[in-house]
């Protein structure tokens, strides 16, 4: 079996039934924003024939955590393997529009993904640990971007296992395995490996889905630190946790943007009828 | 940073092309040997070839009596050797399952999917010719017949384990007994698993020439006594091969030419079989 | 009344013993062919181990590091096949391992998706090749091939330098270690690249994608993360090539160039296990000749049998990674 059927389908019949109105009902224009990190231009994204992403249209804010949520198949995932091309590992996905980072359209075809993605980092929803030690886990990254004297490589370990509140747990053993590790210590290890290319944006799709509510908790604080750096945007279906750990918030439903704000204002009073619906728990 | 980025890029186009280079390299050679051995087959071929004896040191003849012996030794093998299998296997997807005794039978089994050819030739040749006295198509048939057994095994087991249990289920809750559920619905649910398998296993043995060597050995002329020695096409292949004989070397390669497409033949047909489901 | 319910369930209770019945011959029939089939390498070594019982007896532990090997004088020793069986083996191995990575992940990532199914089919279906037609197209084609175009360079080159010349020097024959590890090598690379393939596509795509997501290059993808992810069943693999490799009886016999003379140079006429016994053993004229002959075999059962139960034990350690996952 190729690869190409392994990635997670898209819900095709919500995305078609949908329709193709031109505003669907319920849908809120986004207000612009100052300085944004990443512009989303008419996006439309296929699963081989099935329409997954319909016209997004999104502004996201630097230096903010911005969640995505809606009901599983909306398209959140989707969106997010957009914005560092990951979807081009597969030939059948196609994404048409713009999407900008600084101003820079990174869906033409001479963008250099290798590069682009050591400046859009990405953490997943399972914990990722490569089959060697916590340092080589840091160090692979580190080795990718600049050669450095010994010293300085374990200085840097240092620093990103720090800022992702790991280093104390896991200095006296860092020769070890990192799949000895906790699902949460993984989970943090991988958010730091994502941090050794100085990353501007983090994507993080559904982080702590498989971990238990410390972990969680300890990854959500880390999430509001990392904010303070770089634009982070994290995936989750989870209202409790968009509400928490973010700044800004997307929803989404049927492979639309439905409604675009800060977080609070959003939670608190919801401009659609459709998002209000979703937050009190009438549907999805 | 850009001159190791500059590396790692041409790191990857370097390694990326060197992959292709090797699947193109080894294709090359994989068709060069097909090449030299169809077209030196089909120069060779004629009617003599399936109409007369093996000849004697320098003249023309055919291969005929090596054409019967080998069909005639692979279908014995197959009689002894496809039951043996498919039953071996019902008993470690059936019965075995996750057991210790059928990890263990499925470890030897498979240590002998892999066991040199050779060696079985030997166990035959000290099981039955050693014994007997005397060289023997039965000898052949057996030592056949377990080299084609493991196959047989492995994917009788492997298919009948894909059966889903719910039909297993669904028949004992009517009151079938174990057995005729097994042979009744379970075996046929998974037929077109269990004949790749033979499928597969004949064409494993078709070519085999090392352990016919020590049990059917070979025959000059026509022979139908299971109980001598008879003649087969990989072994005069091996014999006329290393003579010096121009018409014995064309021979050999008539030979190789008919197993080489039987044997081809035989694979993509049991994986129509296997990708028709 | 009574007497016909009675008679009712005890003709319901026989049909139940019989089923019953019928379930435990079959089940025991099937479990006793089983087990037979594990029983059978067992009785392989041990008839081997019979049959050359006189020459290990009258050789002794000498026998394994002798290189007599004298028909008429009735001489064996084992060192000069031994030698040879690995040698070629490992000759083999030195080519195929990274021409098959090379394939895998061709086939893997970087051949269009159209083309990776046939593609991988093609190269199955070169692995059914019997072997004899290999050792054919060996002698007629690829030893006067080498002994033309690629043994005198080799000579002029590498057979210079000293020390390492001893490896490379000798008339070109065309016949030879090399020839053979060359013939071995084309034989087990479609093999061991059908495992390394199938083993690559079991690598979790996330683990993959993680590894693009830092900014990793496609190479740096399988040979940092995906090789190490997989290693124990990419060295199994190629352990079950080595094993193939090792019994490989047909393809050597043509082109080793039979000689029993113990030889360091890779250009020169030697002699493997395998090939050794195809050869002579019809040959073989007294009780003690076909003695030696039999020991060779239980030898080359034991050096397989060892590296196919690792190489097995390795391939199980993938499944056990992806349970434990």
């Amino acid at each position: 079996m190729g690869s190409e059927n392994m990635t997670k389908p898209s819900n095709p019949a919500a995305a078609i039934a949908a329709g193709t109105a031109a505003q669907p009902a319920g849908q809120i224009a986004p207000e612009p924003i100052p300085n944004p990190k990443i512009q989303v231009k008419s996006l439309d994204f296929y699963y081989g024939n099935s329409h997954a992403l319909k016209d997004i249209n999104i502004e996201i804010p630097n230096k903010e955590v911005t969640a995505f949520f809606g009901p599983s198949g909306c398209g959140k995932s989707t969106l997010l393997r957009v914005l560092n091309r990951m979807y081009s590992l597969y030939h059948t996905h196609r994404a048409t529009g713009t999407v900008l980072i600084d101003g820079q359209d990174i869906l033409r075809k001479e963008v250099d993904v290798t590069r682009l993605r050591t400046r859009v980092g990405m953490v997943f929803q399972k914990p990722t640990p490569f089959p060697m030690s916590i340092y080589d886990n840091i160090a692979f990254g580190i080795r990718m971007n600049k050669i450095l004297p010994k010293s300085d490589q374990d200085a840097k370990v240092e620093q990103v296992l720090q800022e992702a509140a790991l280093w104390d747990e896991v200095k006296d053993r860092l020769k070890h395995s990192a799949a000895n590790l906790s699902g949460g210590q993984q989970q943090r290890l991988c958010i730091a490996r994502s941090l050794v290319s100085d990353p501007e944006v983090l994507l993080m799709d559904e982080p702590c889905s498989a971990l238990d509510p410390i972990a969680t908790a300890k990854v959500e604080e880390l999430i509001l630190e990392l904010r303070r750096s770089l634009a982070v945007v994290v995936v989750t279906h989870s209202l409790q946790q968009a509400s928490r750990a973010s700044t800004y918030s997307v929803f989404m439903y049927l492979g639309r943007v439905m409604e675009v704000g800060p977080t609070e204002r959003l939670f608190s009073k919801p401009k659609s009828k459709l998002t209000e619906d979703y937050l009190t728990g009438r549907f999805g | 940073m850009n001159v190791l980025y500059l590396r790692r890029r041409i790191t990857n186009v370097v390694g990326l092309s060197l992959s292709l280079l090797a699947t193109l390299f080894t294709l090359f050679w994989l068709f060069w040997i097909l090449w030299t051995t169809f077209t030196e087959g089909i120069a060779a071929l004629n009617w003599r070839v399936v109409t007369e004896m093996t000849p004697p040191p320098g003249s023309e003849g055919g291969l005929l009596n090596a054409i019967y012996g080998s069909f005639v030794m692979i279908v014995i093998a197959v009689l002894i050797g496809s039951p043996t299998g498919i039953l071996a296997g019902i008993y470690l997807a059936e019965f075995g399952k996750k057991g210790a005794l059928a990890g263990v039978i499925r470890f030897i089994n498979d240590i002998l999917l892999s066991a040199p050819s050779i060696i079985i030739g030997l166990f035959v040749y000290e099981l039955v010719v050693r014994p007997q006295g005397h060289f023997s198509a039965w000898a052949g048939s057996i030592a056949l017949a377990i080299i084609m057994l493991p196959v047989v095994i492995r994917v009788t087991d492997e298919t009948l384990r894909l059966v889903p249990d719910n039909l297993r289920e669904a028949a004992l809750a009517v009151g079938a007994p174990k057995w005729s559920v097994v042979l009744q619905v379970t075996l046929p649910a998974a037929v077109s698993g269990v004949l790749t398998g033979v499928l597969l296993g004949i064409a494993r043995i078709s070519g085999e020439t090392a352990p016919l060597l020590f049990t059917a050995l070979n025959n000059q002329f026509w022979s139908t006594n299971l109980n001598g020695p008879m003649a087969n096409i990989p072994v005069s292949i091996f014999q006329f091969a290393l003579s010096p004989y121009e018409q014995w070397h064309s021979l050999a390669w008539a030979g190789g030419f008919i197993v080489t497409f039987l044997i081809l033949i035989l694979s993509i047909v049991s994986r129509m079989i296997l990708f028709r489901k | 009344m009574p007497v016909a319910e009675e008679n009712q369930v005890s003709l319901e209770r026989l049909a139940k013993r019989r089923f019953r019945l019928g379930d435990f011959l079959f089940q025991n029939l099937t479990a006793v062919i089983a087990v037979l089939v594990g029983l059978l390498l067992l009785a392989t070594g041990a008839s081997m181990l019979v049959g050359g019982q006189e020459a290990f007896q009258k050789f002794g532990l000498g026998f394994f590091v002798s290189t007599a090997w004298d028909p008429v004088a009735k001489n064996f020793g084992a060192l000069v096949p031994i030698y040879g069986t690995i040698v070629s083996a490992v000759l083999a191995l030195i080519i195929a391992v990274p021409v098959s990575f090379c394939i895998a992940l061709f086939l893997t990532e970087l051949a269009p998706v159209w083309m990776r199914r046939p593609l991988g089919i093609i190269i199955e279906l070169l692995a059914g090749i019997p072997s004899i037609i290999y050792g054919m197209w060996g002698l007629f084609v690829f030893a006067p091939f080498m002994a033309a175009y690629v043994q005198p360079p080799i000579n002029d080159t590498l057979g210079n330098i000293p020390l390492v010349g001893a490896f490379f020097s000798g008339p070109p024959l065309g016949v030879g270690m090399l020839t053979a590890g060359i013939i071995l090598a084309i034989m087990i690379i479609p093999f061991i690249s059908s495992i390394m393939r199938d083993v690559f596509l079991q690598a979790p795509p996330v683990l993959k994608e993680s590894a693009y997501g830092l900014g990793a290059t496609t190479w740096e993808v399988m040979f940092k993360v995906v090789l190490p992810y997989t290693r124990a069943a990419v060295v199994g693999g190629i352990f079950l090539g080595l094993g193939r490799a090792l019994g490989e009886t047909m393809a050597v016999t043509f082109v080793i160039g039979n000689a029993h003379d113990l030889t360091f140079s890779l250009l020169q006429p030697a002699n493997s296990i395998a090939a050794v016994i195809a050869n002579e053993f019809t040959e073989a004229d007294s009780p003690t000749y076909l003695s030696a002959l039999i020991a060779l075999g239980f030898v080359l059962f034991i050096i397989t049998f060892v590296v196919l139960a690792i190489a097995k034990l390795l391939l199980l350690r993938l499944g056990s990674l992806e349970g434990r996952k």
